[in-house]
C-alpha cells in the first residue's frame, strides 16, 4: 500500500493519493477518515461534502467508480515518489 | 340435661380414641415438624443452598447497584432504518451511505478483524452486534463530555476519544504486528453531526 504517512486527523487512516472519477485529478485523501489535502504542505485538511466527497477541481466524485487510489506510477510521475512513507513494487 | 350435656360432653372428651388424639397430636407435631423444616430450608439457604440463594440475592443487588446502566445498556447497538439506507442506533448515532465500502456500516465494520497491509488498524472485540453496542456505550460517555473523553472540532467534523476503561480491542495492522497487538481501551468516534464517518479502537 502506498501512503504518505499517518493522517494526522484521525490517527488511523494512511494518507493516500486518490485520482477523481474523471480520471483527471489527484487529491491526498485519508483511507479512513476521509480527510483531504491538496498537497503534501498543508497541515490543515479539507473536509469534503459527504456522501460524495466531489473533487474540488471537477466536482467528480472521490468515492463512486471510476474513482481509485493511484498508482505508484502515477505518484512517480507527479513527482511524490520520494514523499512515500511506504510503496510496495 | 345440663348435667347430662355436662356429663355427656364429658364423657365425650373422656371417650375420644386414643388413636384420634395421636393422630391430633402426630398431626399437630408433624406441622410443627414441616413449618419448623420450612423454617429450617430458610435457615439452610445460607449453608446448604447458600451458594444460589447468595447468587440470586448477589444479582439483586448487582441489579440494584447497576439498574440504570442495565437499562441503559439494554439494546445497544441495534440499528433501525429511519429512511433507506440510512439507520440510526439505539444512543442516536447514525450511519448512511457513504465511504469507498458503500456504507459506513461496513466502513465500520472493516475494524473487525485486522488488516495487516495497513499501517495501523484497530480492531474490535467481539463481532457486529458487539461493536455497534460498544459505539453505543462510547457515544454515550461521549456526550456526557466527563473526563475520560476528548473532544476536538474542525468545522462540521468531531473527533471523540473515550477512554473506555477497559480492553476493547487490540492494535492491529503494522503498528500491532510490530509491537505485539497491544491491547486497546480507548474508542475514537469521527462524525460529523451524529453521522458516523468512522470508529475504531486505539491506544491514544
Amino acid at each position: 500500500m502506498e501512503h504518505f504517512g499517518i493522517c494526522a486527523a484521525c490517527g488511523q487512516g494512511a494518507k493516500r493519493l486518490r485520482a477523481c472519477a474523471s480520471e483527471r485529478h489527484f487529491l491526498i485523501l485519508c483511507d479512513e477518515c476521509d480527510a483531504a489535502w491538496f498537497t503534501l504542505e498543508d497541515e490543515a485538511p479539507t473536509y469534503l461534502k459527504q456522501p460524495d466527497l466531489p473533487c474540488p477541481a471537477c466536482g467528480a466524485s472521490l468515492v463512486q467508480p471510476p474513482s481509485r487510489w493511484a498508482t505508484l506510477d502515477e505518484i512517480r510521475q507527479l513527482g511524490w515518489g520520494d514523499d512515500l512513507v511506504s510503496k510496495s513494487e | 340435661m345440663g348435667r347430662m350435656r355436662q356429663a355427656g360432653h364429658r364423657s365425650g372428651r373422656a371417650r375420644r380414641p386414643v388413636w384420634l388424639t395421636l393422630a391430633i397430636i402426630a398431626l399437630a407435631a408433624g406441622t410443627l415438624v414441616y413449618r419448623s423444616g420450612f423454617d429450617g430450608a430458610i435457615e439452610r439457604a445460607d449453608g446448604e443452598r447458600g451458594p444460589q440463594a447468595r447468587n440470586s440475592s448477589t444479582q439483586e443487588a448487582e441489579q440494584e447497584l447497576h439498574g440504570a446502566e442495565s437499562e441503559t445498556n439494554e439494546g445497544w447497538g441495534e440499528l433501525t432504518e429511519i429512511a433507506p439506507g440510512v439507520f440510526e442506533s439505539t444512543a442516536g448515532l447514525v450511519y448512511k451511505p457513504g465511504s469507498r465500502e458503500g456504507h459506513r456500516i461496513d466502513h465500520v465494520l472493516r475494524h473487525a478483524e485486522d488488516a495487516p497491509e495497513r499501517p495501523i488498524h484497530g480492531v474490535f472485540d467481539g463481532g457486529r452486534d458487539e461493536i455497534f453496542a460498544v459505539l453505543d456505550e462510547a457515544w454515550s460517555i461521549a456526550r456526557q463530555r466527563g473526563p475520560p473523553v476528548k473532544i476536538e472540532r474542525n468545522g462540521q467534523r468531531t473527533t471523540y476519544t473515550i477512554d473506555m476503561g477497559r480492553r476493547v480491542g487490540y492494535v492491529g495492522g503494522g503498528a500491532g504486528l510490530r509491537n505485539g497487538y497491544p491491547a486497546a481501551s480507548h474508542i475514537r468516534l469521527v462524525l460529523e453531526d451524529r453521522d458516523v464517518i468512522t470508529a475504531f479502537p486505539l491506544n491514544p
